[in-house]
């Protein structure tokens, strides 16, 4: 094999590792809202605790890149390949961060019930699932097409989440007791981390025409 | 771990001046691998590098102590035969050095003076060396041709290719590359990479970025101490000395 080739190899295990990272990801955020729906606590527990994997696979990735720049010295596409990396893992580590954030809200809602939960809160959860999974397609096959489109798509998470603001801060109002309004608080920080999953998932694209184009861009603007 | 094919023990040397080239040396090298000596001058990287076949020998009024193990066995043990020890353990240097004559016959001068003497064998072992130095392509149409007549990097590319006709286990390499251009240089690096499939090499680089580029293994040597030594992709992201951190990011040497 060639040196060419040994560099190769080892930007394809890159890819490899980040795309079974995204997948850790993605289970993390399907445990938490299974969790969510079904007000399962020890699940939720589950998510906290596993998060600890997430963020050993964004420092091995990690060490992984600084050993490549530092042996292969990259230039041109590669650097752009490697920092490119290091961006989504660092993404990819807050996307799980944000599965936490709805796992740790779930004891609170067991403990204080509110019902209903305003169904945006599933919409939003499958919809940025699909993104993660469409912009880990894109990141997989340098589709800047995709990226795009995935991007268009966070314009429908900000809606449903301002639909799901309005719900709970509907239900706050109406809580009556301290208890309650904790309660809805919570299920407004699990909107949020939605929200901002979203938003992660647009960095990954924007990364992703960076590496194909070489030049940054916002790729949703938020105008609201 | 296997056992290592070269292990230092200990070594001490001192020129007649009485300067201390090596204090206290101890390191493994182990097969297969691409393993670099790196550090500022007067480190004392060519001087391990020539102990490993003893061409130190030929500087007058040296003192050494401690140990070089070649395959278990002490290289100073004084039934070793050097002739035989530097067919095992090859040098290719700084600048290259071609003999007089044609590219051929400077692959088979040392095959002879071995007691190679079929034709037939003598061409299978020219073409098998020049392919392992990545040359053959550039030179098989003239083989009978000067070896002064290459460039830099095809000179040098024929020295490891002579010490390669031998089927050494170890080659030493003392800069290879340091008169060679960027596209010469990417050449000899890469022979090297393919190289340690079959053997080990062991090199004393021309910088640190090249150490980093070439090495699997590296040591980092400071007046004649190893400050460290580890896997290259460890050392030159968190090398674990302050004093190797300095070097690598050029604030001293």
């Amino acid at each position: 094999m060639t040196l060419r080739a040994h560099f190769e190899r080892k930007l394809n295990e890159l890819r490899d590792d980040i795309l079974r990272m995204a997948h850790l990801v993605e289970a993390q955020l399907q445990l938490a809202l299974t969790a969510l729906a079904a007000l399962d606590a020890a699940l939720a527990k589950e998510v906290v605790v596993a998060d600890a994997a997430v963020n050993k696979a964004r420092f091995d990735i990690e060490e992984k890149c600084f050993a490549l720049i530092v042996t292969q010295q990259p230039a041109a596409r590669d650097l752009r390949t490697i920092t490119t990396a290091m961006n989504v893992i660092v993404d990819l580590e807050r996307m799980g961060d944000q599965a936490k954030g709805i796992a740790k809200a779930i004891p609170r809602l067991v403990a204080t019930p509110i019902q209903p939960h305003p169904p945006e809160l599933q919409q939003m959860g499958e919809l940025v699932a699909r993104m993660l999974d469409q912009v880990m397609v894109a990141f997989a096959h340098n589709n800047t097409d995709l990226a795009r489109i995935i991007a268009r798509q966070d314009d429908e998470v900000d809606a449903l989440y301002a639909r799901a603001f309005s719900h709970i801060m509907g239900q706050m109002a109406a809580a009556g007791s301290a208890e309650k309004a904790e309660a809805a608080y919570e299920l407004l920080r699990v909107a949020r981390e939605l929200e901002r999953f979203g938003d992660l998932v647009t960095n990954v694209g924007e990364r992703i025409i960076y590496l194909e184009t070489g030049t940054l861009e916002e790729i949703n603007v938020d105008t609201r | 771990m296997t056992d290592p094919l070269i292990a230092v023990r200990n070594l001490y040397l001192t020129y007649a001046d009485e300067t201390e080239a090596l204090r206290n040396v101890s390191l493994d090298i182990h097969r297969n691998q691409v393993f670099v000596l790196f550090g500022p001058s007067r480190a004392g990287k060519s001087t391990l590098l020539r102990l490993f076949n003893r061409l130190s020998d030929l500087i007058e009024g040296t003192q050494r102590r401690g140990e070089v193990l070649l395959a278990g066995r002490d290289i100073f043990a004084p039934e070793v035969n050097v002739s035989a020890l530097r067919r095992r353990v090859s040098m290719v240097f700084a600048v290259p050095t071609p003999l007089p004559g044609s590219i051929y016959a400077n692959i088979t001068y040392g095959l002879k003076l071995a007691g190679v003497r079929s034709e037939e064998e003598l061409g299978r072992r020219v073409e098998r060396s020049l392919r392992q130095a990545a040359l053959w392509d550039e030179v098989k149409d003239r083989l009978e041709s000067s070896a002064f007549a290459l460039s830099g990097g095809q000179k040098q590319r024929l020295c490891i290719a002579r010490s390669l006709a031998l089927e050494p286990e170890v080659i030493l390499l003392d800069n290879p590359t340091s008169g060679l251009d960027p596209i010469s240089t990417a050449t000899v690096e890469e022979s090297l990479y393919e190289l340690k499939a079959r053997y080990t090499i062991v090199m004393v680089p021309h910088s640190v970025q090249q150490a980093a580029r070439v090495a699997d293994n590296a040591a980092f040597l400071l007046d004649g101490e190893l400050i460290e030594s580890g896997p290259a992709a460890r050392m030159f992201v968190h090398p674990q000395d302050k004093r190797t951190e300095d070097y690598i990011t050029g604030r001293f040497g």
